[in-house]
């Protein structure tokens, strides 16, 4: 059998998304102990924690504003949202997961529930990093506060985040490994290795 | 070279600011004095546990006598006034009417509204009909030169607006339709009162923040001028109420509650305030105060669901715990289905190659030095015995032809 190798993830995806991976797993962990200070966090006290975890936030905001323009600029948008009509696959891909169904839906890059989780997480991530800036800073987002259940609703509102990251963040590495291991492979180095002459996902030509 | 309005002015924003009222309020006391003539005051006790008014009267510089005096004519005030019945209720008559543009309404408490307002009420008409707080406050509100809530209950609901609310309370700002200046606290602090009728008196409004609190007291968060905070800088938290320490870990809501108690403080001469005595403070001047500053104790407000309600800690561990099950049995049955042996016992290459839009698709053919290190991997990870076994080792195969005719 003829085997090819396909690069899927190029170099400059690859380092937004470990450099990104990075930033949110560090703000989640930051998060959680400015929360709730603990000693299960070692050399960490509050200080430095919230050090951390600012200058680790507007990092990751400059990280996803080049990853949001990257997928504008090159048209990976289009494998990265979730859009009504991908509504029509979600009862496959619900019989896949749930066994009802050996075999998995057709897809193009990623299968819609991955689309969905990019895309919830993008908006999330936009609604959490203006909260963060309003806790950084209240003075001068004064105005608005009324209308966003004041500091506390905002304090309320990242916790939520926080769990929903955390949590979304450990589905997405398991459904990765679980699903397509070849895939996971190509989220390191780029290249995905076929054993089949002939593509799975479609016949679109990728554009340079 | 100061004028002396501007050193009034000067000396009110530090006496809010950095609590010097023993050498500057006698000074304010002064110049209010010094005014043509007192104003008119109504102090309106609607739905209130009359707390506010009672800790207004621990007032220091000026004292109450001087105060109520030579200061302000208390005109109507429930507590204080020596009349009752009909006349009280006819004092606070003449004077709507005959001080009508003149005098400074001050509410203390929030305003039942449900039922027409028949759940609080501050006594009958000549004609015995019930005046509740609510047509009292409906009709003194729009002839009042300036309205002043004070108390948490009478400028965001307080614990009257609280869940459940029996009572339809509402804070007096969702009552009138015109400027309500709050000076909120459970209780609220003498100074605070004195400071914004002060500043009414001589100079009108303060600046207001968009809560519509006076910025001179309520500009800075506990928080930034917690005497404790380096403990919370270090991680030094009091692990329980009594304890020193930070009280951060024990449900302080000094982060997030604007106003000036770590440099006022409290007790009459400005002796303590809640995190002196090693108990954290509750948030009372938040507009959000009790129901999303509860639990007192805990730094983040319950998690309410319909019929549940769990603090956020357990809210979370639960949804760690779903989650995590839900993998696991996910991770089960994809082991008793075969699919993860499918998935990760027999290939590590896939038929699913689109690269979607964008940059990407490039492709190339294995070297044959890359080709010899496949198949020797693929050797080490595959012996033939076992992919014998394997009922899914032609599994992509097999999809593909399934596949190929269905198209057909």
């Amino acid at each position: 059998m003829k085997r090819r190798l396909v690069l899927i993830q190029p170099l400059v995806v690859r380092l937004f998304h470990w450099a990104i991976t990075a930033g949110v797993i560090l703000l989640v962990i930051t998060g959680f102990y400015i929360a709730w200070p603990t000693g299960w966090v070692p050399f960490l006290n509050m200080r430095t924690a919230r050090e951390l975890h600012f200058s680790t936030g507007f990092i990751t905001i400059f990280l996803v504003l080049g990853r949001f323009y990257y997928a504008v600029a090159t048209g990976d948008y289009h494998n990265l949202l979730f859009r009504l009509r991908d509504f029509r696959q979600v009862p496959a891909l619900l019989r896949f997961t749930f066994f009802l169904q050996d075999r998995s839906p057709d897809q193009e890059k990623y299968n819609v529930g991955q689309k969905f989780l990019f895309t919830s997480w993008f908006i999330v991530f936009v609604l959490v990093a203006l909260s963060g800036v309003i806790l950084y800073q209240p003075d001068p987002w004064e105005v608005i506060l009324p209308f966003v259940g004041g500091l506390q609703g905002m304090r309320y509102f990242q916790f939520t985040v926080a769990l929903f990251f955390a949590l979304t963040i450990f589905l997405h590495v398991y459904l990765a490994a679980i699903d397509d291991p070849a895939r996971l492979q190509a989220i390191f180095t780029g290249w995905i290795r076929v054993s089949s002459d002939k593509p799975e996902g479609g016949e679109r030509t990728p554009s340079k | 070279m100061l004028t002396r309005r501007e050193f009034i002015k000067l000396c009110l924003g530090a006496g809010a600011g950095f609590s010097l009222g023993s050498t500057v309020l006698p000074r304010l006391a002064e110049a209010i004095t010094a005014l043509e003539r007192r104003p008119p005051v109504i102090w309106l006790e609607v739905q209130t546990c009359t707390g506010n008014f009672l800790s207004f009267l621990n007032t220091l510089n000026p004292r109450l006598q001087e105060l109520i005096f030579e200061i302000i004519d208390l005109r109507y005030g429930n507590t204080m006034m020596a009349a009752e019945g009909e006349q009280a209720i006819r004092a606070l008559e003449d004077v709507a009417r005959d001080a009508r543009g003149e005098y400074i309404l001050v509410v203390d408490g929030a305003v039942p509204t449900k039922d027409g307002g028949i759940y609080g009420a501050i006594g009958h008409h000549p004609d015995g009909r019930l005046f509740t707080d609510l047509e009292a406050v409906e009709t003194l509100g729009p002839g009042a030169r300036y309205v002043v809530a004070a108390g948490s209950c009478a400028a965001f609901g307080g614990p009257y607006a609280a869940n459940p609310n029996p009572t339809g309370a509402k804070p007096v700002s969702m009552v009138l339709d015109r400027q309500v200046i709050n000076v909120p606290g459970c209780p609220i602090h003498p100074d605070w009162l004195v400071a914004t009728l002060s500043h009414l008196l001589l100079y009108g409004v303060p600046d207001l923040d968009p809560y519509n609190r006076p910025t001179m007291i309520y500009g800075d968060t506990v928080h930034d001028n917690c005497p404790r905070r380096q403990y919370f800088e270090n991680s030094i938290f009091a692990a329980h109420p009594g304890d020193s320490g930070c009280t951060y870990k024990i449900g302080c809501k000094g982060p997030v509650t604007f106003t000036d108690c770590p440099t006022r403080q409290w007790s009459g001469e400005h002796l303590s305030w809640p995190v002196e005595a090693n108990t954290p403070c509750i948030g009372c001047v938040a507009p959000e105060f009790p129901d999303g500053m509860e639990p007192f104790f805990e730094q983040l407000p319950d998690v309410k669901l319909p019929g549940v309600t769990v603090t956020a800690r357990t809210a979370a561990a639960v949804a760690g715990i779903v989650t995590a099950g839900g993998i696991g049995a996910h991770l089960v049955g994809s082991v008793l289905t075969g699919r993860l042996a499918r998935n990760w016992v027999g290939k590590t290459e896939t038929t699913k190659t689109n690269p979607g839009t964008g940059p990407g698709g490039e492709e190339k053919t294995l070297s044959k030095r890359e080709a010899r290190k496949d198949a020797s991997w693929r050797g080490r990870r595959r012996p033939a015995g076992k992919l014998a076994r394997g009922k899914d080792r032609n599994h992509h195969e097999r999809v593909q032809s399934e596949r190929e005719g269905e198209k057909e």
